[in-house]
């Protein structure tokens, strides 16, 4: 039962995570290598509160507000034109981001910090599975209600339209860095509040599990496969890159790890430039009907 | 954050003129491709820039919709200069182009593609909608709403790029080359809607290479030749 329950948890955690990064990868055509920054910042926000004896709840709202920060600050500074100076500036956030929490005493030991026993509702913690079985799921709905919104109000419009003709987009007003910017920091809060439920859930944190640069090239793989055709597709995806994570060491160490990193950074790069749609678009979507629009 | 332009409380300095080009100058790589333009448009009208293919255009529509920087020059549009802003605060004003190629949304239905253009006034989904319904239903294109956008004929393209154009709500419309790639039969169409922009009290300029590629008979008439304004602005006559 537990197992079932671990592998929940797991499947709905990343599916929530590659929904959020599906907004910039797919929507909005930004690559980003930064959701493990945020993802960390979440949990290490929880790590500090349980720390210093705080609430991790308030931990995860801090922890998502200054992934909102973090966010808005580079999307503000480097997010204009088509976007490869952000790229640039999240693969280095990145790679730095894992160095600099092991480096930094006032976010717990070093390598891992295991979180102290404090079971209860208000400390984030349960003594049975099925609570964080639940709160991934909500966290989940949150992520894909969110795109569904996306996808019928002013933003999802523009970034439709700017992905699809860009120059004709423009003529028709449609400035291009808010829609943007939106999705970043509201993808960049998600993820944070997904790092602080995980590492609730794993009653801990550590570098290398949260900031891991090859976690942020994974949540930024899937949200690009999934592309923005289909709702769900991101999802879908994301469940079963937990469901292979959880049953194989998709990173393993050493020459090999770096092998599959290099690997992963060129798929990344190839999709984005070849596939901007995703690898979803052979399947048989409906070209979406506005609810908008009632019958005649 | 950028704030519309609400024309109605500018001071309309200008008498009976919407948009005044004076002396424009552009250059696209290296070349000077406009050495003097002139163009005064009257509110309410519909002006005609005629010109052989290269005359420059597109580039002075560019120019005023702010996607093409120009050198020197002044355009003014009710007395407020568009030169060195942005593209998408001059479309807020009301300044909006139409491109030969089209603007066309290819994977959209065509009631999306013009809710793009209606939500440049409101965030509202309900008043979009209504603003976009509007639109399609002056252009003829309601019983097309669901239609993918890439599966219009050439026709209902071109009314498709004046629906998502007339969702934005504009005070000047640049129509170019709008009937470009039609026959005849499909320019007298396009005519037919072109002409309803006008009757709604909209402004236009129609870029074209000469009267006959111009969908609707224009009041008045600017010539332009490599980058040059040619003469004085011609009235249309009934012998067109």
């Amino acid at each position: 039962m537990d197992f079932a329950a671990d592998i929940g948890i797991l499947v709905f955690v990343f599916a929530a995570l590659a929904v959020a990064s599906s907004w910039l990868g797919a929507y909005a055509r930004i690559v980003s290598f930064a959701p493990a920054v945020f993802f960390g910042i979440g949990g290490y926000a929880v790590a500090v509160s349980n720390l210093r004896g705080g609430s991790p709840w308030y931990g995860a709202l801090g922890g998502g507000l200054a992934a909102v920060l973090l966010a808005a600050i580079c999307g503000l500074l480097f997010l204009r034109g088509r976007g490869v100076t952000f790229t640039a500036v999240t693969l280095a956030l990145g790679a730095l981001a894992e160095p600099f929490a092991a480096a930094k005493a006032w976010l717990g030991p070093g390598d891992v910090f295991a979180f102290p026993h404090r079971i209860g509702f208000l400390n984030l913690q349960f003594a049975a599975k099925w609570p964080y079985l639940l709160l991934a799921l909500c966290v989940f709905g949150v992520a894909q209600a969110l795109t569904f919104g996306l996808r019928e109000t002013r933003p999802g419009f523009y970034l439709h339209a700017l992905r699809t003709n860009f120059g004709a987009a423009q003529d028709l007003g449609v400035e291009a860095l808010p829609p943007r910017l939106l999705v970043l920091v509201v993808s960049a809060f998600v993820t944070s509040v997904t790092g602080s439920l995980f590492a609730e859930y794993a009653l801990g944190v550590s570098p290398h599990a949260l900031l891991a640069l090859p976690l942020g090239a994974d949540i930024a793989l899937i949200g690009l496969i999934a592309g923005p055709r289909w709702p769900w597709g991101a999802a879908v995806a994301g469940a079963v890159y937990a469901l292979l994570a959880h049953l194989l060491p998709l990173h393993p160490d050493g020459i090999a790890g770096a092998v599959v990193l290099g690997a992963e950074a060129l798929a990344i790069v190839l999709i984005a430039v070849l596939r901007p749609d995703g690898l979803f678009t052979a399947l048989p979507v409906r070209a979406r009907r506005s609810p908008m629009e009632s019958p005649a | 954050m950028i704030r519309a332009l609400n024309v109605d409380k500018l001071r309309l300095d200008m008498g009976e003129y919407i948009l005044s080009v004076q002396n424009l100058r552009a250059r696209r790589v290296g070349r000077r491709l406009l050495d003097g333009v002139d163009l005064d448009v009257r509110r309410g009208s519909c002006t005609a820039l005629i010109g052989p293919a290269g005359a420059g255009k597109s580039l002075v529509f560019a120019c005023i919709v702010g996607a093409a920087k120009s050198e020197s020059g002044r355009i003014r549009y009710f007395g407020y200069e568009l030169r060195g802003r942005a593209q998408t605060r001059i479309a807020r004003t009301g300044v909006i182009r139409t491109q030969p190629a089209g603007a066309t949304f290819g994977d959209m239905t065509v009631l999306d593609s013009v809710l793009v253009g209606a939500f440049l006034r409101t965030s509202l989904p309900a008043r979009a909608r209504a603003k976009a319904r509007e639109a399609l239903a002056l252009t003829g294109l309601s019983a097309a709403a669901q239609v993918r956008a890439d599966a219009l004929d050439a026709l209902d393209r071109k009314r498709l790029d004046l629906a998502c154009a007339l969702a934005t709500q504009p005070q000047l419309l640049l129509l170019d080359d709008p009937a470009a790639g039609l026959s005849g039969d499909e320019r007298v169409a396009l005519g037919g809607v072109v002409g309803a922009l006008s009757d709604r009290g909209i402004t236009l300029v129609v870029a074209a290479r000469g009267l006959d590629a111009c969908p609707i008979r224009p009041g008045e008439i600017v010539e332009i030749e490599r980058g040059i304004t040619a003469g004085s602005p011609r009235y249309a006559t009934a012998n067109l």
